[in-house]
């Protein structure tokens, strides 16, 4: 698994590619301190949120409230991830590399395991570099400023909870990945399934379909007392799609004619 | 000696069709086997049971011994492979492809083991050309480089001399002698290119569909593939019988002004004096030997029976 990692690491590292996602997420996270504004993808209708969205914009961005402010944006990562999929999963069943590693002796469980474990790893260093981009730029542009209280406590539950959610979406873009052997379908359920349940969860008053909106799940992991929304039970519900979803791509992949 | 493969009674039905129909083979160690057959006739789909890309119906396939699913990914530890195209990195180049599959692999002294490498198949380890501009001959040799960088004792090769101009069939041809007779290993090899094959295997296979018709070493082949004599005529029957009565020839007639004598002491010249006394006209005749493509020919066309000289 170790061997894995390393050799996928020096992939992406020696792709162009995965420098211009990183390049186009520093622009980002520069051009949204220097505006000192948020934006979210999808559809939100709560109060708490836009409390939340007001007390940002009276206050001056330092690097805590940028933090927070960038918690609000985090299903923009969805965007910067994909790339990510794409280089380290996506190419290899496309254009079928995988046989390299399969016929020198690496069990279809070893590979799948060892392709998710990396996006996961990979995509857990794409958190830490989405928050620590945003918050030495706005160190340098605003000043570090002084911590609110509970800061990093609340910071590691929302990673946390963020990096959970994010994780039950790509998960259902993996399965479809590895059930299509098409990278077109894969991003598409990305995108499209995320942005479906929370329009239908916006509009729709049905108690669950909240749960499985990791959309506004990661987007408003920073507000721990939302009405009528249990974060214990969003992380059930995240968790339950990573496993039924990660064993159905693992079954998909186990049992198909290569 | 070591027997690498042995596969007994292989089925792999789609649907309705058999790809495989109860195909049985043996693989002895240091042996390179050749693997003849049309598009379509199943050799992809033999090579890929043996690598597990795909599930067989039924049947069994036993890799250095193991058969079980758990010693079975051990054994393809031993093994390389190249199944229909060669496939690497596009964004990498030839060395960086490489120390990629040396790191997944947990390879220590990549370095060496990559220029050693790069120095077997022929490519240039300065070379910083990336994968998706390489020729195909380039990608073929990479390819190879990655199934032979641990130094595998069975390398499985699918149709690796499609496209490669005639220079680089020669370099492969060097390419694959120098892995049996330096590095120990044995291969298998399928092709279409059957005068390239005749010329590395050491023993042939023949599968029509889905069935393996024939097995023959090269030594078997060299000594059915005798030397004949191609007789053209307008008098077949008269020919054929002069010939048959006369002098006990061997003769099959091939087409309907041609036939092929077989003969050990090659006497053409009594065969022209023979015919002329019997008025019978010549209008071509020579010598000529059977190739492994001709042999395969006839033995598709002639439905698979047994090809007999008389």
């Amino acid at each position: 698994m170790v061997n894995a990692i390393r050799a996928d690491l020096y992939r992406l590292f020696h792709t162009k590619g995965f420098y211009i996602t990183q390049f186009l997420l520093i622009l980002f996270v520069v051009i949204s301190v220097s505006a000192e504004a948020t934006g979210t993808v999808g559809v939100t209708s709560s109060d708490e949120i836009t409390g939340m969205q007001s007390r940002l914009q009276a206050n001056d961005w330092d690097s805590y409230q940028t933090f927070i402010a960038f918690s609000s944006m985090a299903s923009f990562l969805i965007y910067f991830c994909l790339p990510l999929l794409v280089m380290i999963a996506g190419y290899d069943f496309v254009h079928k590399s995988y046989k390299n590693q399969l016929t020198s002796g690496v069990s279809r469980l070893q590979y799948f395991g060892s392709k998710y474990l990396i996006f996961i790893v990979v995509t857990a260093l794409q958190f830490l570099f989405y928050y620590t981009s945003a918050f030495l730029t706005a160190a340098v542009t605003n000043g570090i400023g002084t911590a609110p209280k509970d800061f990093w406590i609340n910071a590691l539950q929302t990673i946390g909870i963020q990096f959970i959610g994010f994780q039950a979406i790509f998960i259902i873009g993996l399965c479809i990945l590895v059930i299509t052997f098409s990278n077109v379908s894969s991003v598409i359920s990305i995108i499209v399934i995320p942005l479906i349940i929370n329009v239908s969860s916006a509009l729709f008053n049905i108690g669950w379909l909240k749960y499985f909106d990791f959309q506004f799940g990661i987007n408003f992991a920073w507000v721990r007392n939302l009405p009528d929304f249990s974060w214990p039970v969003f992380l059930c519900f995240s968790s339950g799609v990573i496993i039924v979803m990660s064993y159905t791509a693992y079954q998909a992949f186990r049992h198909k004619s290569l | 000696m070591e027997t690498v493969l042995e596969i007994k009674n292989l089925n792999k039905r789609y649907k309705n069709q058999y790809a495989l129909k109860n195909v049985s083979l043996s693989i002895q160690k240091g042996e390179i086997y050749g693997l003849i057959g049309r598009n379509g006739a199943g050799k992809t789909t033999l090579l890929k049971s043996i690598v597990k890309l795909i599930d067989s119906t039924s049947g069994q396939i036993a890799l250095f011994g193991a058969s079980t699913e758990k010693s079975w990914v051990k054994a393809l530890r031993r093994t390389g492979s190249v199944i229909e195209v060669p496939v690497a990195y596009e964004s990498l180049s030839g060395w960086q492809n490489l120390a990629y599959y040396c790191k997944l692999r947990g390879i220590t002294n990549e370095k060496a083991i990559i220029q050693e490498t790069l120095d077997i198949v022929g490519l240039d380890p300065k070379d910083k050309k990336k994968f998706k501009h390489y020729s195909l001959g380039m990608k073929q040799k990479l390819g190879i480089a990655i199934a032979i960088l641990s130094r595998p004792d069975f390398l499985i090769l699918d149709e690796p001399i499609n496209g490669l101009d005639p220079l680089s069939i020669v370099e492969f041809r060097q390419l694959l002698k120098r892995l049996q007779q330096e590095q120990g290993m044995t291969i298998i090899i399928s092709s279409h290119i059957l005068s390239e094959l005749y010329h590395v295997a050491t023993r042939f296979g023949i599968i029509h569909y889905g069935e393996l018709v024939k097995e023959i070493s090269k030594e078997e082949f060299e000594t059915l593939c005798q030397e004949y004599i191609v007789l053209q005529t307008s008098q077949m029957d008269n020919a054929s019988r002069v010939l048959k009565e006369m002098n006990h020839y061997q003769v099959k007639i091939i087409a309907k002004d041609r036939m092929h004598i077989f003969d050990d002491s090659h006497q053409i010249n009594h065969i022209v004096i023979l015919l002329v006394q019997q008025q019978i006209p010549i209008d071509g005749i020579y010598y000529q030997k059977q190739d492994l493509e001709n042999y395969f020919t006839s033995f598709v066309r002639d439905g698979m029976e047994e090809i007999t000289y008389g």
